[in-house]
């Protein structure tokens, strides 16, 4: 059909300055949005909505004019395309999120460098991805040119000159050159850390907002203008016309075609490789996800409103056998709307641009990377100074985009006319041959590099086999007979019913079919492989994604390097100004290193993820294996970061139970560290008591020995006191190094008992007799409350006499009873013989419990200087008793008086006869 | 407690979503007129998608603010900080 043909407005010189005009303000736009990205002042390019508007780059000239042709052809059949990418973003939390903060820590690239690095950094399956992306978009770039193409035919109703006249009056060619040269210009400017291209995003960011517009106006056109009224669109029972009802009611037999389409666009939207550089790779702010969640969802659901109605305005304004596909044109046209007819045609030019620059920018990184750059390296072609490698790498990158525009152009223009339309959704079975490796990776730790690879190889070659090849049937390319008999006759193989499944829908029986091979043997071979120790550390890393710091990695390596060749090799790829910086980052905060030292684990892990995010994880490995030496993985540091996080529980366990029982220890150092001191200070007290008990005989001595010296005429009575005063101090001081003496004795048991049958009671009769005087003079009543019992023990007697009496000389000198009393009792019980001192004093205080047994200890509260001995009396008796197998105690103390009791067995023969 | 029920809404939703997607309710739906005269299965399904993407934004909304919450967010560059369960 033809419209507006050569008149007035939509003359194509109109179109193509308009175009010319669109595209250089693309260009400005982009070259802007750079400018600001590399000083820093991104403002609104940081914006999610920026983020959000490129990935609905989704939406090329496909789903612009085609939505609407499906639309009238089948009816609801269109949605699902958009409803799937609906479903995912949705759902970001649990897949994007990770795919993005995996892709941040590891410098991912692209698509086929996240799952060659997922699966140990494998170099095959980085160029099988590559392959398999390049063989299922370029078709999908022809795509966008010829309906660019066919969209300018349609304004400018321009006779031939397109698909079939020659190649330089095809706009399709003129088209591809300019976004060849915009994809080259802003896509590779630099080697970078990593792949932002922040011009690029502004750029489709700005289309996505041109197209969603110009559907929006033909729509509101449809709707206000064209739809109400009896004359309307809407207006049902029109006079002949057809039976719409299919337009919006759910045809039966097409549930499989509806989630299989679903499931497609579902996968395409993370599989494409143009999605996954401007969802996962461009993203510069995780939290932009959660915009595009429901933002993303939104402008679909904008752009798709609009569809039935301009769909039903085209069958019922313009005359049957019109191309559906063309309705967003020519509606506009037919109702004399030129320049909604003109900027509709630029909303589809936009989305047809939008997508071949951002697809051949994607597809040439991974060329570049996984395809070319390896062989050059393995060709030894990859040498040079500083920066050299990056320019050869830049060059091979515009290399690629040409290369594909030529691919795409070659497929346009040698394919058959329908065939171009499936090639959507084909291209889009293409790639979800790589959701298993993808997904799988993400959550299955034991997938492995040989499952992935089988897998993928298998899924795409069942994918060609069922899809591709039918989509080529061409007389010269493949025989027809091929579908209708088999390959060889075998119609068990037809492409379109393998196996027999007859009359399937031919989309959900290409998926079908691929996945069962796919999947089927991703994880068949998984199970049965075992991986190495990268593949192991990679996806260790990969599915714990969001436990791991950066850099975790590094610890499991172990090689050295040194820090000169480090820097050369970061120098020669990305430039001697990045190689400064990424040096400086490093050591900002750690000691320099001097030249020639070896370069820690963390800083070669480091160098190696900036090298990742411009040439892609395999290569970069490669060219850190080149500099590095003794490379292996410590089988210990994987299972180590692999248990990390049981460690992380179980550490964290043992922290708590620690820090228990540390409080437990520390309470129970503070007790002793009190007793320590207090025992401390009462040794001091000894020693100064002692020494002073020593002095004070020392002094009367020695004053009136110097006396009786100093002069000759001493009175005769004076001089005899004077010597019994020498006399009895001596005696004192005697005693007090005899305790001494005796005590260390038997501590260190160097000590004698003699040991034979005596009667007890006559020791306690003897006690009590030694104390009389002394108990007297305190007017202290001694009560002897036992009977005559003889009790026999083995004992020292001089021994326990001393025991005994050291008992009561304490109980008599501490009663300040005004009626003081001591009862001593003594009983045969249980074996032993029992003999108990109690008083009726001020007993012992609760402090002094513990430590009066002790040596050196007194009476804390003890002041007067009444009190003599030494204070190690009932250290002596305890050690004492101890010697001969029984035991003392306090047993009972109260206000009403202490009582000693003495245990002693009746045989100590199988004692020890020295104290411990 | 309550960042858990929003992490397993936000996991939660889109298979809500698939569900009401299915062909099997799309067909239950299918065929009649609701609201006056509009047909009910684009309707349904504009609706559905509607509410979908409200869910999704209030999710999203409420899930950064718990994110940033008690633990502190680096932006995207690892360090999630979330602690072993």
């Amino acid at each position: 059909m033809s419209a507006g043909a050569g008149n007035g407005i939509l003359s194509a010189g109109v179109v193509i300055t308009v175009s010319f005009l669109y595209v250089v303000l693309l260009f400005a736009l982009a070259f802007w949005s750079d400018q600001r990205a590399r000083g820093n002042r991104p403002g609104l390019l940081a914006s999610p909505v920026v983020y959000t508007l490129s990935i609905a780059v989704y939406c090329t000239s496909w789903t612009f004019y085609g939505a609407v042709g499906s639309a009238s052809r089948g009816g609801l059949e269109f949605l699902p395309i958009y409803l799937g990418p609906t479903l995912v973003f949705v759902g970001w939390w649990a897949i994007l999120r990770k795919l993005a903060r995996i892709s941040k820590v590891h410098r991912i690239t692209s698509i086929a460098d996240f799952i060659s690095s997922r699966y140990g950094k494998s170099g095959r399956l980085a160029v099988v991805v590559t392959l398999v992306a390049v063989i299922g978009t370029t078709p999908y770039i022809a795509l966008q040119l010829k309906a660019v193409a066919t969209t300018f035919v349609a304004v400018t109703g321009a006779a031939a000159g397109a698909a079939t006249g020659s190649i330089f009056a095809d706009t399709a060619l003129w088209v591809a050159m300019c976004m060849a040269l915009f994809a080259i210009v802003f896509g590779t400017r630099k080697v970078g850390a990593d792949e932002h291209h922040p011009g690029i995003v502004a750029a489709i960011a700005f289309e996505s907002l041109v197209k969603l517009i110009a559907v929006i106006s033909v729509g509101m056109l449809v709707l206000l203008v064209l739809g109400p009224g009896p004359d309307g669109v809407f207006s049902p029972g029109k006079e002949g016309a057809a039976d719409l009802s299919y337009l919006w009611t759910f045809r039966e037999g097409s549930g499989t075609r509806w989630m299989t389409v679903l499931f497609l666009s579902a996968s395409a939207i993370i599989c494409l490789p143009r999605q996954f550089q401007v969802t996962i790779v461009e993203i510069e702010n995780e939290r932009h996800l959660a915009t595009a969640a429901w933002l993303f969802p939104l402008y679909l659901f904008l752009i798709s409103l609009f569809v039935i109605p301009i769909a039903l305005a085209g069958m019922t304004l313009l005359p049957s056998g019109s191309n559906p596909d063309l309705f967003v044109l020519t509606v506009p046209i037919a109702t004399g709307n030129d320049w909604l007819a003109l900027f509709a045609f630029i909303g589809g030019f936009s989305s047809a641009t939008s997508m071949v620059i951002v697809a051949s920018i994607a597809l040439s990184i991974m060329l570049s990377n996984h395809v070319i750059m390896p062989v050059l390296f393995g060709l030894r072609r990859a040498r040079g100074s500083s920066g050299e490698l990056a320019t050869q790498i830049l060059w091979v990158r515009r290399i690629s985009i040409l290369v594909i525009f030529a691919l795409a152009l070659v497929y346009y223009r040698i394919s058959a006319p329908g065939a171009l339309a499936a090639i959507g959704l084909i291209s889009f079975a293409a790639v979800a041959q790589f959701l298993p490796a993808l997904i799988g990776g993400l959550y299955w730790r034991g997938a492995t590099e040989r499952g992935a690879l089988t897998g993928l190889i298998a899924g795409f070659a069942v994918w060609a086999y069922t899809l591709l090849i039918p989509a080529l049937i061409h007389p010269e390319i493949a025989p027809p007979l091929l579908l209708t008999d088999g390959p060889g006759g075998i119609s068990f193989l037809r492409p379109e019913a393998l196996f027999g499944a007859e009359n399937w829908d031919p989309l959900f029986h290409s998926l079908f079919w691929s996945y069962v091979a796919n999947i089927g043997l991703y994880v068949c071979i998984s199970l049965v492989t075992r991986p190495g120790p990268l593949e192991r550390l990679q996806s260790a890393l990969f599915t714990d994604a969001f436990r791991q710091q950066p850099g975790d990695d590094a610890l499991a390596w172990q090689r050295s390097a040194t820090a000169d060749d480090l820097r050369g090799l970061t120098e020669r790829v990305l430039g001697r100004d990045r190689s400064d910086r990424i040096f400086a980052d490093f050591f900002a905060g750690r000691r320099a290193p001097q030249e020639n030292l070896e370069a820690a684990p963390a800083l070669i892990a480091q160098v190696e993820r900036n090298l990742a995010g411009s040439v892609g994880a395999a290569s970069a490995r490669a060219l850190i294996s080149g500099v590095t030496k003794g490379e292996s993985i410590s089988l210990d540091e994987i299972i180590g970061i692999l248990d990390e996080t049981q460690q992380v529980i179980r550490y964290s366990q043992r922290l708590e139970t620690q820090s228990r029982e540390l409080e437990l220890t520390a309470n129970q150092l503070k007790i002793a560290n009190e007793q320590l001191r207090r025992l401390d200070k009462q040794k001091d007290d000894f020693l100064s008591r002692v020494s002073h008990e020593l002095r004070t005989p020392m002094t009367s001595i020695r004053a009136v020995s110097e006396l009786l010296q100093a002069y000759d005429d001493v009175p005769e009575e004076r001089r005899v006191r004077s010597i019994g005063i020498i006399a009895k101090e001596s005696q004192r001081l005697s005693r007090l190094l005899d305790d001494i003496l005796d005590l260390a004795g038997m501590a260190e048991g160097t000590v004698t008992f003699n040991i034979e049958e005596t009667d007890v009671i006559t020791i306690l009769d003897d006690a009590i007799l030694a104390v009389h005087g002394y108990s007297e003079q305190n007017g202290v009543s001694v009560i002897s409350a036992y009977d005559r019992t003889p009790l026999d023990a083995r004992i020292d007697r001089g021994r326990l006499t001393q025991v005994f009496v050291n008992l009561l000389s304490n109980a008599i000198k501490y009663n300040d009873n005004p009626e003081p009393v001591i009862e001593v009792r003594a009983t045969r019980r249980r074996g032993a013989i029992e003999v108990s001192v109690s008083d009726n004093g001020p007993g012992i205080s609760e402090e002094d419990r513990d430590l009066i047994f002790t040596r050196f200890s007194r009476s804390t509260s003890d002041t007067t200087s009444k009190v003599s001995g030494s204070g190690l009396g009932l250290a002596i008796s305890k050690e004492i008793i101890q010697i001969l197998g029984g035991t003392i105690d306090l047993e009972r103390n109260t206000s009403l008086g202490a009582v000693f009791t003495v245990r002693i067995p009746v045989s100590i023969e199988n004692t020890d006869l020295r104290a411990d | 407690m309550r960042n858990q029920k929003l992490r397993d809404a936000a996991l939660i939703l889109p298979f809500v979503g698939t569900f009401l997607l299915l062909p099997i309710v799309l067909r239950l739906i299918s065929g009649g007129r609701w609201f006056a005269d509009l047909p009910s299965l684009p309707a349904f399904l504009y609706i559905a998608w509607l509410a979908l993407i409200i869910a999704a934004g209030v999710l999203s909304r409420l899930l950064l603010k718990a994110e940033a919450g008690p633990e502190t967010e680096n932006t995207a560059a690892g360090g999630d900080g979330e602690p072993p369960r």
